[in-house]
């Protein structure tokens, strides 16, 4: 299984290196989310993510190799256990970006279900974003996501796994639409059940609606704890 | 510009201290894994062997608090069997992966009438027959589609269901005619991970 990932990884991440003259952001997109349990069907979960950018190119500028320090997100999301597949949630994003706040309200469906040697899921958000001085931003997203155990079917602990994740946003914002596309190829290590750490690549493409897409390449790591 | 000391530091130190976290949540040691053909006993290959001649097997190594038992798992003529055998190789069970509406009217109703007293919601999202017997016995089952009449029949069910309030899913054995066995709630691998 080891030896079948790592071309598909490499594969994808090569390229990846190579930019062109399109738009691009490439950099780093750690991750730490908390999970608490509050009673057997509800659930909150307190995410931390930031980004950092180490090269990046706009539209008719040269490229730049520089470290930069994005922005930061704070958020807290409640769910609701539906069934023993599906859940129903809702939060609060705060987002620190160049000295100014957004924030953002988040409802979303998750269906997860388990396959004789993957686990599937789908999720269903809808948000929209407040920024001073800038109209509201609304997104439908939907995102697929597949989980298999490198060893094994189930993902025991002290095991290692394998993730995809492939999402699709609709973007309304200002009376214009865009679409953001975005696929996540991470390998995952399950300390326990309740500690979990992943690392992967993750690209993004967006601005359809202009000449030049604008692409994303992050090296991702996320941290799953629950409590 | 933030420096990368300020938001890297109190990561590391979160990451070492996460290693302290108790795991209260597992609740029954048990642990799957890959296994070569060549650490399986050889009877359970010869087992295996004499009836799927052909067939891709996959094997694997199932540790609990009780036992260590090994599963061959593999697809033959459109069916998904799962044999298992103890560590020395003996078979302890056949599972042959089915569908709720397979098995026969009679007993299937007294199934439901059995589980709408024991659930508030249910709904049947896995179904397996389970056979128990000799080597023999058990070879003939898998052979043809006719089970010998000293093979005994179980049903595996996996419910996605509402119980005293818990929403979960559930492993129910049934006998041939439909009495419930057992009744386990299935621990749920955690999928917060998928979710957010």
């Amino acid at each position: 299984m080891y030896k079948s990932v790592l071309p598909v990884f490499l594969l994808i991440c090569i390229p990846a290196a190579v930019f062109s003259q399109a738009v691009y952001r490439a950099g780093t997109l750690p991750q730490l989310n908390v999970n608490i349990k509050i009673s057997d069907n509800l659930k909150l979960n307190n995410k931390l993510e930031s980004r950092q950018i180490f090269s990046e190119k706009e539209e008719e500028q040269q490229a730049r190799n520089r470290f930069r320090y994005e922005r930061a997100d704070l958020t807290m999301i409640l769910t609701r256990k539906l069934s023993a597949a599906n859940t129903l949630g809702g939060g609060y994003l705060i987002r620190l970006e160049e000295g100014r706040f957004a924030h953002r309200l988040i409802q979303q469906f998750n269906n997860v279900t388990n396959h004789e040697y993957a686990r599937i899921a789908h999720r269903i958000v809808t948000d929209e974003t407040f920024r001073r001085d800038s109209a509201v931003q609304v997104r439908l997203r939907y995102r697929i996501g597949f989980e298999k155990a490198l060893n094994g079917v189930n993902i025991d602990p002290k095991e290692f796994y394998a993730k995809l994740n492939n999402e699709y946003l609709g973007i309304y914002e200002d009376k214009s639409a865009d679409l953001e596309i975005r696929a996540l190829l991470a390998l995952g290590y399950n300390a326990t059940d309740n500690n979990r750490i992943e690392m992967g690549f993750e690209y993004r493409v967006n601005e359809f609606n202009k000449s030049v897409q604008s692409q994303q390449y992050w090296l991702a790591v996320s941290w799953f704890i629950s409590i | 510009m933030i420096p990368i000391k300020n938001y890297l530091y109190p990561l590391l130190i979160l990451l070492a201290a996460s290693m302290w976290i108790p795991c209260h949540a597992q609740k029954k040691y048990e642990r799957e894994y890959a296994i070569r053909q060549s650490a399986v006993p050889e009877k359970a290959v010869e087992f295996v062997r004499s009836v799927f001649k052909k067939e891709k097997i996959h094997w694997y190594g199932e540790e609990s608090l009780k036992e260590t038992t090994i599963e061959a798992k593999l697809k033959s003529g459109g069916k998904h069997y799962s044999i298992e055998f103890d560590k020395s190789g003996e078979i302890q069970d056949v599972e042959l992966l089915s569908r709720f509406s397979r098995i026969d009217a009679e007993t299937r109703e007294t199934i439901h009438k059995k589980l709408e007293k024991e659930f508030t919601k249910y709904k049947v999202v896995k179904t397996q027959i389970q056979y128990k017997g000799s080597k023999s016995d058990l070879k003939k089952a898998m052979q043809s589609d006719k089970v010998p009449d000293d093979v005994e029949i179980h049903y595996e069910l996996i419910l996605n269901a509402v119980r005293k309030k818990a929403m979960n899913y559930f492993e129910v054995l049934c006998n041939q005619k439909g009495s419930v066995i057992s009744i386990h709630e299935v621990v749920q691998r955690n999928s917060d991970n998928l979710i957010y």
